[in-house]
């Protein structure tokens, strides 16, 4: 194993006996990142044991809403949901405690049950969760919906599992778009899709034949702002999702592209292509369609993401002779350099919880995907492929839907922001250009 | 028009490049490039470059300009990288004058009083990615990093044994059987009861929904949280999170303050795991022994045990390492396959 | 005339794209020679095939490199000899960028041969410019042999036809 320099001193101190603890304050070690940790191997995490009965109430219906809980939280990497039948205990009743001994002798952690019924006005489900340990009661609550909104029901009970187990949000309620990708590569054919996150109910958007490209959802969750290329400039057009209607988003001069809404969602901010073949960033209000330009200058600026707060935008630049990352005001202003590691930087996303940007980096002749701090600190790198790019949050910020592309197409890949439970997720054709939507309620 | 606008341009650039960059720039364009012999035959030399360093006739503006660009990116991206290690190497400058300064005061305290009470002044704001103060943070008294890992140690008296994992008997004791649970509350997102009818048709949301989820911006190190449970599940949520520097700052305040938590083994672990992956060995070495010799029956024995002997490893301490090691498979034959294999492979690598 | 081993490659590309576009068969060497023949002076064909429509650029550069001036230049010749055409200039990026960049790039490419062909004398008028990033490499495999035929500027006559 290559040791780093500064060891070697402490290492003697250690071996000339010293007490390591009581070592002076300014010993500190050394630069990081030549030692790799592999955290990607088993036994460094452990995932949490739930054990999840059917629900009572209506059996099929009961099977069906497990089946989705399960295969939600097994995917996320931090549960291992324990099978059917594995259980010794029988639960018969949600409003009495269950005998928990029989759910620990199966090394059960948590345990959660529910009801599920078909009223008059459609389903009603109740849930409550429990720590297996301590028999405490972790959360309960209880939902009515449509029957034809069953999945849904599905994932927000999941949703409601990972939350109260982990204290993050949840994400599992929402959806994804992306570019379904067909035909050779010298003439491919694409088309914006959506699709739940665990990739039911999926919908094209778009005609096949045509090339469109980088969809991003609007915070309302009911528009996609896309690049689509026929006609005599390629531009930035908005797809409203419920009624397919399509339109131009603006008629100022110059091919536009790179498009992603404001968190408020009154605002597109794009890439513009300039007379002289630069790349400048603005943002077009989607009331007025008034056109501010925010960056101006012989060079590449693309890829512009808001801070969830609104208040700033991180997007790339070759200013400085390669791409790197920047933040400037949402108004404009001097951009500030945040990235300063060694290799090219894009395609910036800010985290919808703000703590973190993700980008692609290039080195090597190598792609990685890597986040950040919105300060530039605290660089990690998540993954490194031949062909890893584009990054999207999902909407509590703990996983980053990507694309890696070898051999003849690209495919959709979830990473969770520890870098440790890394996936493909699967799509009917190759599929590009991924976007993490909104929590859907 | 544009194009006047262009020439302007390269003007000005052409006059900041000079004025920037003064006798080094004008030394290093004359210079024609290497290879340039192979080019057709060249009239003259000129001041703009193009990144082929001689130009045919009839040189078009506009190509020159783009060269500039170019090099004035380039020039852009040497002074970021400076302005970068300027600014890096002040904030080394100001940690030391800060640690010297606390060095100092302490050596004075140590001639006559204690040391002003608590542990040193809190940390800064972690700036992650730069130096950490590592061996700087608050280590736990006394305990020096046993070489050899006291495999076995007896638990201080006081802290309870974490409950195993799978071992009913070590499990607290379930009160009275089946009770009647409360009321099921509502919905917190909304408050009321989730009613998904209106959600629209095929799955997909018409409805106004509510603001996007908004985060804060760059968030600094909430509060700790009130209560143990909450304090636990911040730190945690840090190391879901990867957030490493902020999961330690958070479990050692949690086990600071909540000594007696029921959380603490786990606690301890996860202090190690976020030393661990921030490479800071020896302090990693110290929790994964703590929680190993605090809770040895603990859920996370075996994994501290294993962490231990890994973070040994990494100081290039082999022999305790692998001791670490052994003692896993010998003392939890029914450890999870995943963590066996892992002390397995540990062991290949090591050479134990 | 001396032409590079990468100008050569370029020129077959050059003419498998012509034979693409008006046989519609696969071309092979001896087909692009025939067709080469048959070139009309003034048609599409012949500017495809006896002038170049296409200039390559290295990794991540857009300056029109020496090889690509000469094509320029003939380029600038022919447009001059058949004021008749107006063109595209449709800039091109390997696939070893990220998509937006790589379109950003692609446009700064054709800007490059328009700046370039303007100053030989080609009315603006007759010029727009376009970039497709990425997404349309005439050749595919992952490596530079590849890559360095996809990073390129087409100019494409647009009233080919008349």
């Amino acid at each position: 194993m290559n040791f780093l320099n500064g060891l070697t001193r402490r290492e003697a101190l250690m071996r000339a006996g010293v007490a390591v603890a009581s070592l002076p304050v300014l010993m500190t070690l050394p630069a990081r990142a030549q030692v790799k940790v592999d955290i990607n191997k088993p036994g460094d995490f452990q995932p949490i044991t739930i054990a999840i009965p059917d629900l009572l109430g209506d059996a099929q219906l009961g099977k069906q809403i497990v089946g989705v809980i399960s295969a939600n939280l097994q995917r996320c990497g931090y549960f291992n949901v324990l099978p059917q039948q594995a259980y010794l205990d029988k639960i018969t009743s949600i409003d009495t405690a269950p005998n928990f001994a029989n759910w620990r002798t199966i090394n059960a952690q948590m345990l959660a049950v529910g009801t599920i019924a078909r009223g008059g006005q459609g389903l009603i489900a109740q849930y409550r969760l429990f720590d297996v340990l301590t028999g405490e009661q972790r959360d309960g609550k209880q939902f009515t919906t449509t029957a034809e909104n069953w999945r849904r029901l599905a994932h927000i009970l999941a949703d409601a599992i990972y939350s109260a187990t982990t204290g993050l949000g949840g994400y599992f309620d929402s959806r994804i778009a992306f570019v379904d990708e067909a035909g050779s590569k010298q003439k491919r054919s694409k088309r914006i899709a959506v699709m739940d996150q665990d990739g039911a109910n999926l919908r094209y958007l778009t005609a096949d034949g045509s090339l469109v490209l980088t969809p991003r959802f609007s915070p309302q969750n009911n528009q996609l702002a896309y690049m689509q290329f026929g006609g005599d400039e390629p531009r930035v057009f908005l797809l409203d999702m419920q009624s397919g209607a399509r339109q131009n988003l603006g008629s100022f001069p110059g091919i536009s592209f790179a498009p992603r809404f404001s968190p408020d969602g009154a605002r597109v901010v794009m890439s513009i292509i300039n007379q002289d073949g630069n790349s400048s960033i603005a943002t077009m209000d989607l009331g007025s369609r008034n056109l501010s330009r925010l960056t101006s200058g012989p060079q590449i600026d693309t890829g512009a993401s808001f801070a969830p707060d609104g208040s700033r935008i991180v997007f790339e630049s070759d200013r400085g002779g390669g791409q790197q990352l920047y933040v400037m005001g949402a108004g404009g202003g001097t951009p500030q350099r945040i990235s300063f590691g060694q290799g090219r930087y894009s395609t910036p996303v800010w985290s919808p919880r703000g703590d973190l940007i993700a980008f692609t980096k290039q080195a090597a002749g190598q792609f990685a995907l890597g986040v950040m701090r919105p300060d530039g600190q605290g660089e990690r790198i998540l993954t490194t492929d031949y062909h890893a790019e584009g990054p999207t949050f999902a909407p509590n910020g703990q996983v980053i839907l990507f694309f890696k592309e070898k051999g003849p197409g690209p495919r959709l890949y979830s990473i969770d922001v520890t870098g440790r439970f890394e996936q493909m997720v699967p799509s009917p054709n190759f599929a590009s250009d991924p976007a993490w939507g909104p929590l859907l309620a | 028009m544009a194009m006047a606008l262009r020439r302007f341009t390269s003007v000005a650039l052409v006059l900041l490049v000079s004025a920037g960059t003064g006798s080094a720039w004008a030394g290093r364009l004359p210079a024609p490039a290497p290879g340039s012999a192979l080019l057709p035959p060249l009239v003259k030399v000129q001041w703009g470059g193009t990144g082929w360093g001689t130009q045919p006739q009839q040189e078009d503006p506009n190509v020159r300009i783009n060269a500039l660009e170019g090099r004035v990116r380039q020039l852009t991206g040497q002074i970021e990288q400076f302005q970068f290690q300027i600014r890096r190497l002040e904030e080394q400058l100001k940690r030391f004058q800060e640690d010297t300064e606390y060095r100092f005061q302490e050596s004075q305290n140590a001639g006559g009083q204690p040391p002003a009470g608590g542990p040193r002044k809190p940390a800064p704001p972690q700036r992650g990615g730069t130096q950490q103060r590592g061996d700087a943070a608050p280590v736990e008294p006394a305990a020096p990093l046993a070489l050899t890992p006291q495999l076995g140690g007896p638990r201080p008296a006081g802290v309870p044994a974490y409950p195993a994992q799978g071992n009913a008997g070590a499990a607290p004791q379930l009160g009275a059987p089946p009770q009647v649970l409360g009321q099921l509350p509502a919905d917190p997102r909304t408050g009321q009861p989730v009613d998904l009818a209106g959600a629209g048709r095929n799955g997909v949301s018409t409805a106004a929904l509510g603001a996007p989820a908004q985060a804060a911006g760059a968030q600094p190190l909430p509060p700790l949280a009130g209560n143990p449970r909450d304090a636990y599940d911040q730190a945690y949520g840090f190391v879901l999170r990867g957030e490493y520097d902020r999961a330690e700052t958070a479990f050692q305040a949690y086990l600071t303050t909540y000594p007696g938590d029921r959380q603490h083994g786990d606690a301890l672990y996860w202090l190690g795991e976020a030393q661990f992956q921030r490479q800071q060995w020896k302090a990693s070495a110290e929790s994964f022994l703590k929680s190993y010799n605090d809770y040895p029956s603990g859920a996370k024995a075996p994994e501290s045990l294993l962490r231990l002997g890994m973070s040994l490893k990494q100081l290039g301490q082999k022999e305790p390492a692998c001791a670490s090691f052994n003692e896993v498979l010998r003392k939890y034959p029914r450890a999870s396959p995943a963590v066996k294999q892992r002390v397995q492979s540990e062991q290949r690598s090591a050479g134990c | 005339m001396s032409l590079s081993t990468t100008l050569n490659r370029g020129f077959r590309i050059a003419l498998a794209l012509a034979g693409a576009l008006t046989l519609a068969a696969c071309a092979n060497t001896n087909q692009d020679q025939a067709a080469a023949g048959r070139a009309t002076p003034g048609s599409s064909q012949d500017f495809v095939v006896n002038v170049g429509d296409r200039v390559f650029f290295t990794v991540d550069a857009t300056d029109v490199t020496p090889e690509g001036r000469t094509t320029l230049d003939r380029q600038a010749t022919w447009l001059r000899q058949y004021p008749r055409y107006t063109f595209t200039i449709e800039g091109h990026a390997d696939e070893r960028g990220t998509r937006e960049y790589n379109i950003a790039l692609g446009a700064r490419r054709a800007a490059s041969v328009r700046d370039y062909l303007i100053s030989r004398g080609i009315e603006a008028s007759r010029m727009r410019t376009i970039s497709y990033g990425k997404e349309r490499p005439v050749a595919v495999c992952n490596d530079d042999s590849c890559w360095n035929q996809n990073r390129r500027a087409v100019t494409a006559l647009n009233n080919a036809g008349s």
